[in-house]
């Protein structure tokens, strides 16, 4: 290895045509005969050596890929800097001029400023790493020429300007910042990703190849068609998780071409219709209800400890015996709020008859019930472990992929959760939690309650909606199309025995649970073809009460089949038709045997 | 000021010199008997010396060359041609800068080029390119084929009147020889149409191609032009169009006098069979053997050349088709009272047996047309090739192994579809010295161009070939590589180039025709058209009149 180092000490007047800097150039020379090499200021012939003291050290290598190039100084008037290289290593320790690794095939140049524009210009492999902004024309090749970069990969740090990756027929474009109008224009093949935003025009005239945006897009081309939302884009090995509305075009050059655009920052396309949570901050509308549980602690049976860290933890339902009420305050606190909840008796069959709880969302029903209320937060520390719900999820983002289904997240200073477990959260647990929603210690609120408790036992059956939308959204419907959630499920009495609270818990939604849906479809398509498969009759291990499903599955949860978790009988009224469907059906008699199970001890 | 050439070997075709040693007096722009002691003496011992080259077919100026131009920056870029002490700098490839165009025509020892296709109303466009063509004579063509008032006086049978309106109409704007191009066609064209055959009538003129064609040929004569008709049949470019192109020069047959009356231009394009692309073959031979029992014909190539092309034509549907098939980016121009234009790039494949077989057809031509005085190599520049390709085509006219070698490597299917290679002709230096110099002077009635008898221009190649020793059949390789460097090129008596390099680069002329008419039909051509001008163009009358004074440096031919 050879390393050559040329540091600027003459700035030139005009651009200078500099093909000369370049490791093809200099290999096997020594700092002589690099200083002879011609360039052209302007119209004037000139030599290397007038504008660069040059050093070389090692001995000179005749083989381009042995030379590591460093270049000092603003280099923004030299053009076609590395062009034609096939390997070796260049750095630029400055900004550079026009054209640089025009027809590059190997090697890499790596810029520590700015390039301008046509970096990379035709380039057909090796690589580019820019670390501040590039010019227009990013890896396009010549105006006029219809064959754009070929192969390798260009990373530019900052923004890029308009047509970036024009005429591109392979490798890859990556932009950490915003890339102007006109991004992918007329690109045949390769993957352009851009995680800022991006200019109008997007993908002119593209034929194939994709097109990545995280960030805005200002415009989609009439000429675009929708086809899909996707949760994840490649760009060569790598996965971008983020969930993308997926378009393909330009249908004016007849192209397949696709680009992924993210959604939840383009919410406005709204191809398909979706309803989006706006400006709702779930965490903040439950403190009303959480300073209530504290105020009136005594009156709802429930008990509140100032932690030391200066948490606060109000035990609902675990050495506190809870009430009705208290039950019904944790189930709207789950739901950020964003729920009415009654409690009345309703007969199931001819000889049954149980407390229900009834439930209509007010707000987002996709956010009260899987943004906030879905039990999906494991909490797990070396000396704690408890399944979390409610709004604190939409703080800390568990789990990722149903924020970015719901495109959603809470951005509160303050954080209310609810732990099902047997025991008291740790030191270590409460500061997990609030070190992972980015809210002080004074600002966690956390819940607790077992399943065999009476606040256990309502707050279930409080989730018969959640449980609804949870398992239509695993069938691949979208939750952001439910424009309203109503439901009613029976209370179960309390058992003492955790596993057999769970069993009768799980049942009253499972056979008793009744919900009903308003959604918004374009076609009865999207729910024709899920509704059969909705309830949980279509389980395989429907049928018996959930109990003994658990045993029979020698108590390993992941061996019953998820979709029997959900509610008896399900139906969706279709607003854009007015049609309605219906599945399932409540069923008192595993309701009575999942009761008989009381009597066990 | 004296020049003598010496010793070289000497090929005049029209002044009988095949290959004999001698000496080229020159003097004060002009070949002369002898020279003093004093003049300067050019050792051209063992060098082959041919009169300069003249070119009557390409495209190097005017609004659809500027066009090709601008629309490929790409066909530029990776031939750039640096500024030297004598030369200006400029870009090469297919559609070069004007003064790339005069420093390789030169380099290539030619020194008259001919731009064949202007629209009046452009004329002064194409003056202007013209006159910053260095080193170069040269003239352009007006396009007359589709002219709305002259299309106006043969519907209404008036010949005499049309004749005066040509008349004018060359002088007006400097041209030299009456073009047509898809005569008919692009009339229709303006309308979005077409005109497919020698017999359609051309929409709301109720006249056909045969007419315009015969009119024009007889208005040619009328007018006594030095050149006959220099035309672009209908059909062009189209699979099957050689039997309308047979029909075409047919149908002036009757008109034939000493000279032919008739040129039909870049013929490649118009020697195809078959009924689409799919069954298009080579009809080169077919045609050849018309021109050959027809003496009022004479014909130009327009042999295609395997890579990098810019087709333009004034034939603007032919162009939107070329369009649809490649998909290319195209252009359209000059569509307005006279005329219609466009412009395609495109790449031929040796592979695409579509091009293969357009290769075959322009050679089966050259060989089979008997007479090498009626037959002319052109590439159409830009369109089947650049001209800089001559010498490639003057290595395959030359030696049949030079055919041989691309014919191997061109699809089966091409070769069965085409008769080239049964054909055993190899063309002479003599030959040579017909098809691109003599015969194109003959044809464009240049009595001082195209020989070197005493009189002539002194306009001289000096090529770096022994032809004495050179076979060019076996080492056709030599011959493509003297004909693309002269190592001495004389332009009126001036050395411009020397060892091959640009030595000086000073201007050429331009001709023009002042056409056989008397004056007073010429003034009521022009009473006449002063009406139709306010109607009809978007320029003044007086405005459209290109004066002499507006020529660098105008040369007038008296017609007759």
């Amino acid at each position: 290895m050879v390393e050559i180092k040329l540091q600027l000490k003459k700035a030139p007047k005009v651009p200078v045509f500099a093909e000369a800097l370049s490791p093809k150039a200099f290999a096997g020379k020594s700092s002589g005969e690099i200083e002879e090499l011609p360039l052209l200021e302007g119209g004037r012939s000139a030599k290397l050596g007038e504008f660069f003291d040059v050093k070389v050290q090692g001995e000179p290598a005749a083989d381009s890929s042995q030379c590591d190039v460093t270049l000092k100084g603003d280099l923004s008037k030299f053009r076609y800097v590395g062009k034609g290289m096939d390997g070796g290593k260049l750095v630029v320790e400055g900004n550079v001029g026009f054209y640089l690794g025009e027809e590059m095939a190997g090697g890499s140049i790596t810029v520590k400023g700015n390039a301008a524009s046509w970096t990379g210009s035709m380039m057909a492999g090796g690589q580019i790493e820019v670390f501040g902004n590039t010019g227009d024309y990013l890896a396009a090749p010549y105006r006029g020429v219809q064959e754009g970069m070929l192969n390798g990969s260009i990373i530019v740090h900052g923004n890029t300007g308009t047509h970036a990756g024009l005429w591109m027929r392979g490798g890859v474009i990556s932009v950490d910042g915003n890339a102007g109008q006109f991004l992918g224009h007329r690109m045949q093949d390769g993957v352009i990703l851009v995680k800022g935003n991006c200019g109008p025009r997007v993908g002119a005239a593209m034929k194939g190849g994709r097109i990545i945006v995280q960030g805005e897009v200002a415009e989609i081309l009439p000429s675009f068609t929708y086809t899909e939302i996707k949760d994840k884009a490649k760009v060569g090995a790598e996965k971008i998780p983020a969930s993308f509305y997926v378009y393909t075009g330009d249908s004016l050059e007849g192209g397949s071409g696709k680009l992924f655009v993210s959604r939840c920052r383009n919410r406005r396309l709204n191809p398909e219709g979706e309803v989006f949570p706006e400006g709702v901050s779930v965490n903040q509308l439950t403190v009303p209800l959480v300073e209530k549980l504290i105020n009136e602690a005594e009156r709802l049976g429930v008990q509140v400890t100032k932690h030391s860290s200066g948490a606060v933890v109000v035990d609902v339902g675990l050495k506190a015996k809870g009430s009705e009420e208290a039950g019904k305050i944790v189930t709207l606190i789950c739901l950020g709020n964003l729920a009415e909840i009654s409690i009345g008796r309703e007969k199931y069959g001819e000889d049954l008859e149980l407390p229900t709880l009834y439930e209509t969302t007010t707000g987002h029903p996709a956010v009260a019930t899987l943004g906030a209320q879905f039990a999906g937060w494991a909490i797990k520390t070396e000396d704690y472990f408890a399944m979390g719900s409610g709004p604190a999820r939409a703080l800390s983002l568990q789990p990722k992929k149903l924020y970015q289904k719901l495109c959603y997240k809470d951005e509160a200073k303050v954080a209310v959760i609810l732990l099902e477990a047997d025991s008291l959260p740790t030191e270590s647990a409460l500061k997990l939690m609030a070190e992972t929603c980015n809210v002080p210690l004074e600002g966690l609120y956390v819940l607790i309650a077992s399943t065999s408790s009476l606040v256990g036992s309502v707050q279930i059956a409080g989730r018969v909606v959640e449980t609804g939308i949870h398992k239509l959204t695993e069938l691949g419907f979208n939750p952001n199309k439910i424009l309203k959630g109503k439901g009613s499920a029976p209370i179960a009495p309390v058992h003492p025995k955790s596993e057999v609270a769970m069993g009768i818990t799980n049942d009253m939604i499972l056979y008793g649970g009744d919900v009903y849906y308003e959604v918004a479809c374009k076609t009865d398509d999207e729910i024709i073809n899920i509704i059969d498969e909705a309830p949980s009759i279509a389980s395989r291990d429907y049928g018996k009460p959930f109990y003994e499903t658990f045993k029979e599955a020698g108590g390993d949860f992941y061996k019953i089949d998820p979709g029997l978790f959900a509610p008896a009988k399900i139906t969706l009224h279709n607003v854009k038709t007015g049609n309605t469907f219906t599945a399932g059906k409540i069923s008192a008699p595993i309701l009575k045997r999942s009761l008989a199970l009381l009597k066990t001890p | 000021m004296e020049l003598l050439i010496k010793n070289g070997i000497v090929f005049d075709p029209l002044n009988g010199i095949d290959g004999q040693k001698m000496d080229i007096a020159i003097r004060d722009g002009k070949v002369v008997e002898s020279v003093s002691s004093g003049a300067r003496v050019i050792d051209a011992s063992n060098l082959m010396v041919m009169p300069g080259g003249v070119d009557l077919h390409s495209h190097i100026a005017g609004s659809k060359v500027n066009a090709g131009r601008l629309m490929r920056p790409e066909d530029h870029f990776r031939d750039p041609e640096a500024k030297t002490p004598t030369t200006r700098s400029g870009v090469g490839s297919t559609v070069p800068s004007v003064f790339t165009t005069g420093y390789r025509y030169a380099k290539m020892g030619y020194t008259t080029v001919f731009e064949p296709a202007t629209p009046m109303l452009k004329a002064r466009h194409t003056h202007d390119e013209l006159d910053d063509i260095p080193i170069l004579d040269k003239a352009c063509f007006p396009l007359f084929g589709n002219d709305v008032i002259l299309l106006e006086y043969l519907k209404a049978g008036r010949i005499e009147e049309a004749a005066g309106y040509v008349a004018w109409m060359l002088e007006a704007v400097k041209g030299y020889a009456i073009k047509i191009v898809n005569p008919g066609g692009l009339e229709a064209w303006n309308w979005g149409g077409n005109v497919l055959g020698l017999d359609e009538e051309v929409p709301n003129f109720g006249i056909t191609p045969r007419e315009i064609v015969r009119s024009l040929c007889k208005i040619s004569k009328m007018l006594n032009l030095p050149h006959p008709i220099h035309l672009h049949p209908n059909n062009l470019g189209r699979p099957g169009n050689y039997e309308t192109t047979i029909e075409t020069m047919d149908c002036v047959r009757d008109l034939a006098g000493e000279k032919p009356v008739i040129h039909l231009t870049h013929v490649q394009f118009e020697g195809y069979g078959g009924r689409d692309w799919l069954s298009m073959s080579s009809e080169g031979v077919e045609i050849a053997n018309y021109v050959n029992r027809h003496g009022h014909v004479s014909i130009d190539l327009g042999q295609l050349v395997f890579g990098n092309a810019t087709t333009m034509t004034a034939d603007g549907p032919f162009q939107f088709q070329l369009y649809q098939l490649t998909g290319n980016k195209w252009t359209n121009s000059d569509v307005e009272v006279e005329t219609s234009a466009g412009v395609v790039p495109y790449f031929y494949k040796r592979s695409n047996y579509v091009n293969a077989i357009q290769w075959t057809v322009g050679l089966e031509l050259a060989l089979a047309v008997r007479d090498p005085w009626r037959v002319f190599l052109t590439t159409d520049h830009p369109n089947a090739g650049p001209f800089t390709a001559y010498p490639k085509v003057i290595a395959w006219l030359m030696s049949r192994k030079a055919r041989e070698r691309v014919l191997s490597k061109i699809p089966r299917m091409a070769r069965k579809r085409s008769n080239l290679s049964s054909l055993d002709r190899e063309y002479s230096f003599s030959e040579i010295a017909v098809v691109t110099r003599a015969g194109t002077a003959r044809s464009l009635g240049l009595k001082n161009k195209g020989h070197l008898g005493v009189g002539a221009d002194a306009d001289v190649a000096v090529y770096p070939l022994n032809p004495r020793e050179v076979d060019p059949s076996k080492d056709y390789k030599k011959v493509r590589k003297a004909f693309g460097n002269a190592v001495w090129v004389v332009k009126e008596g001036q050395v411009v180039v020397e060892k091959g390099e640009i030595k000086t680069a000073p201007r050429g002329k331009t001709f023009w025709v002042k056409p056989d008419i008397e004056e007073d039909v010429l003034r009521l051509a022009a009473a006449n058209l002063k009406a139709k001008f306010r109607e009809y163009y978007t320029v003044e009358f007086d405005n459209f009149i290109i004066p002499e004074d507006a020529l660098a440096r105008p040369q007038v031919l008296k017609a007759g």
